[in-house]
C-alpha cells in the first residue's frame, strides 16, 4: 500500500513537473506570469486560510462563516466604490475608501456573528457550535442574494496601472503587485501582533481556557479577547479586497473559496 | 475582609456548597482543608464568580461581589491560582506572567512586581524564555503563584499548591506563600488536602466536609484536635 502511495505520489509529480519544466524551457516569460499570478492568488487564499486557523486555534471551530464574511467584505467593496464611481469620485480615493468600508464592515459582521452564533455556545458539545456556524453561513449567504443578487457581478479595477511599474508590466501587473505586497505587510503586521502584543498574547494563551474539564480560570476576564480576535481576524480577511479578478458571485465564489480554505488549512503550520 | 455567608452552590441539582460561612480577616493566612469532594474547590470557584452562589452572601471590605462577573471579581483583588496550576503551555514564562497583568494597564508598577516576582521565584528569571509547558511540575506551580500575583492581589486564593509535587519542593512554595504573606501583607487563602503542611502554615483553619463546614479554630489548635488528627493527618 505504502509503495502504491510513493508511486502515485512520484508519478504526479513526474507529470506535473514535466509539463512545468516544458513551460519552463518553452517560454519562460510566460512561465513565470503564471508563476506570478498563481502566487497572487495564492496569498489571497493564504490571508483567509491564516483567519481561518486563528479562529479554529482558540475555540476549535471551524467557522463555517468565514468565506461569507469575506464575501460581504467584497460586497461593501463593490457598493462603496460603485456608489462613489457614479458621483465621479477620484480613483484612488474610491479605492481606500472601499477597503476602509469593507473592513469596517466585517468586522462588524463577524464581531456579531461570534455573539449570536457562537458566544452563547461556548459551553455547549462542538457540534453544536459547527452546526452553528454552517447555520451562519447559509443564513449570510442567502441574505446577500436577497440583498442583492445571486448573479454575477463584475467590479472594476481600482488600482491604476503604476507609471513606474511599465516596464515590468508585462510579467506581473500593478493589482498583482499590490496584492503581494499587501499580503506580505498584512502578514508581517499580524506576526508582530500575535506575537508581542499584550492582545496577541491573550489569543495564544486562550486554548487552555476551552480545557472542558474545568471552568475558565478565573483571572481571565471573560470573552472578551475572543471577541478582539475575531475582529481581527475579518479585518484580515477583508485586507484585500479590492482585488480586481474578484468578480463578486455570491453564488459560486463561496464552495470555491470554503473549499480552497479548506484544503490550505490543513497543513498550515499553527502560529504557536 | 472577605466574608462568605451562608452560601449555597449547585452543579446543576448536585447541591456541592451548603451554607458555608468563612471569614478572612486582612494580612491572615488561612487554611481549608477537607478530603476529596468536599467541596473545597467549588468554595474557591464560587468566590471568584466562576460558579456562582444560588444564595448567600460575599463580601469584600463590605461590597457585595456575590454576583459580579470574574474579571470585575480579580479587579477588585481577589486572585486564585487554580488547581492543577493551568499555565499557558504554549507562551513563555515572561508571556504567562504578562498575562497575569491583563487587567492592569500601570506600567511602572507591574515592572515593579515582575521584579518582585522573580526575587522570590529566581529559577523563572532564569527560564523567561521557556515555553510554559516544559516546565517541570514545581516551576509551573511557582509559575501559576507568581501569574496571580501580578494581578496585585489583597487576596491570594490557592487550590492545592502542593498537588503532586515532590516534598521538598512543597515545602520550598509554602515558605514562599509565607513570605507573600509577610512582605506584601498579601491575605492568603489556601485549600489544601495536605492538612498537616497547610495547618502549620496557617493563623487559622477551616475543616470542610461534604459540603459543610464542620470546625474552625487556630492552626495550631486544629493540629492537635483529635478529630482532625484522625481524620487528616493518619495519626
Ligand atoms: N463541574 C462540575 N460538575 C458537576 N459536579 C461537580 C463539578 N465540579 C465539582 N463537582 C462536585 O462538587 C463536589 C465538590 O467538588 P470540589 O469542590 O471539586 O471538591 P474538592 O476540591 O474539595 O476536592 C463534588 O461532589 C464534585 O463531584
Ligand atoms: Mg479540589
Amino acid at each position: 500500500m505504502r509503495w502504491i502511495n510513493i508511486g502515485l505520489g512520484l508519478a504526479v509529480t513526474g507529470i506535473i513537473g514535466f509539463f512545468v519544466v516544458r513551460e519552463l524551457l518553452i517560454d519562460p516569460l510566460y512561465f513565470f506570469e503564471l508563476f506570478l499570478g498563481g502566487l497572487t492568488r495564492g496569498s489571497i487564499y493564504a490571508l483567509i486560510a491564516l483567519g481561518y486557523t486563528m479562529v479554529y486555534g482558540i475555540i476549535q471551530l471551524i467557522n463555517f462563516a468565514h468565506g461569507e464574511i469575506y464575501m460581504i467584505g467584497a460586497m461593501t467593496a463593490l457598493i462603496v466604490a460603485s456608489v462613489l464611481g457614479l458621483w465621479g469620485w477620484n480613483t484612488a480615493v474610491i479605492a481606500i475608501l472601499a477597503v476602509v468600508f469593507a473592513i469596517v464592515y466585517s468586522c462588524a459582521y463577524g464581531f456579531t456573528v461570534e455573539k449570536i452564533a457562537y458566544k452563547p455556545l461556548r459551553n455547549s458539545p462542538r457540534l453544536s457550535a459547527l452546526i452553528s456556524a454552517i447555520g451562519m453561513s447559509l443564513f449570510l449567504q442567502n441574505y446577500v442574494m436577497l440583498a442583492q443578487t445571486p448573479d454575477y457581478l463584475p467590479f472594476k479595477s481600482l488600482i491604476p496601472d503604476f507609471h513606474f511599474w511599465e516596464p515590468y508590466a508585462h510579467i506581473i501587473t500593478s493589482v498583482e503587485l499590490t496584492i503581494i505586497i499587501t499580503t506580505v505587510i498584512v502578514m508581517i503586521l499580524l506576526g508582530i501582533l500575535i506575537k508581542f502584543t499584550r492582545i496577541g498574547k491573550a489569543m495564544r494563551s486562550l486554548p487552555v481556557m476551552w480545557d472542558r474539564s474545568t471552568f475558565s480560570s478565573d483571572f481571565w476576564q471573560g470573552s472578551k479577547p475572543l471577541s478582539q480576535r475575531f475582529w481581527v481576524v475579518s479585518a484580515l480577511s477583508r485586507a484585500q479586497c479590492w482585488d480586481r479578478w474578484y468578480w463578486v458571485f455570491p453564488k459560486a465564489i463561496l464552495p470555491d473559496i470554503s473549499t480552497v480554505n479548506m484544503k490550505m488549512y490543513l497543513p498550515f503550520p499553527s502560529w504557536y | 475582609m472577605l466574608k462568605l455567608t451562608n452560601i449555597h452552590t449547585y452543579y446543576g441539582n448536585i447541591h456541592a456548597l451548603k451554607g458555608i460561612d468563612i471569614e478572612v480577616e486582612e494580612g491572615e493566612v488561612i487554611s481549608l482543608i477537607g478530603s476529596n469532594g468536599a467541596g473545597k474547590s467549588t468554595t474557591l470557584m464560587t468566590t471568584c464568580g466562576i460558579v456562582p452562589a444560588k444564595k448567600g452572601r460575599i463580601e469584600l471590605n463590605g461590597e457585595d461581589i456575590t454576583y459580579l462577573p470574574p474579571d470585575e471579581i480579580v479587579k477588585k483583588g481577589i486572585c486564585q491560582v487554580p488547581e492543577g496550576r493551568r499555565i499557558f503551555p504554549y507562551l513563555t514564562v515572561a508571556e504567562n506572567l504578562d498575562m497575569g497583568a491583563f487587567l492592569r494597564n500601570d506600567t511602572e508598577k507591574i515592572k515593579q512586581d515582575l521584579d518582585y516576582v522573580y526575587e522570590l521565584f529566581p529559577i523563572l528569571a532564569n527560564r523567561k524564555n521557556q515555553v510554559g509547558g516544559t516546565l517541570s511540575g514545581g516551576e509551573q506551580q511557582m509559575l501559576a503563584i507568581s501569574r496571580a500575583l501580578m494581578s496585585r492581589p489583597k487576596i491570594l486564593l490557592l487550590d492545592e499548591p502542593s498537588l503532586g509535587l515532590a516534598p521538598i519542593v512543597v515545602k520550598q512554595i509554602f515558605t514562599i506563600i509565607g513570605k507573600i504573606n509577610q512582605e506584601s501583607k498579601t491575605t492568603i487563602f489556601i485549600v489544601e488536602q495536605n492538612a498537616n503542611l497547610a495547618l502549620k502554615a496557617a493563623h487559622r483553619g477551616y475543616v470542610m466536609e461534604t459540603g459543610k463546614i464542620t470546625m474552625t479554630d487556630t492552626g495550631a489548635n486544629l493540629l492537635v484536635n483529635e478529630d482532625v488528627k484522625k481524620a487528616y493527618l493518619g495519626i
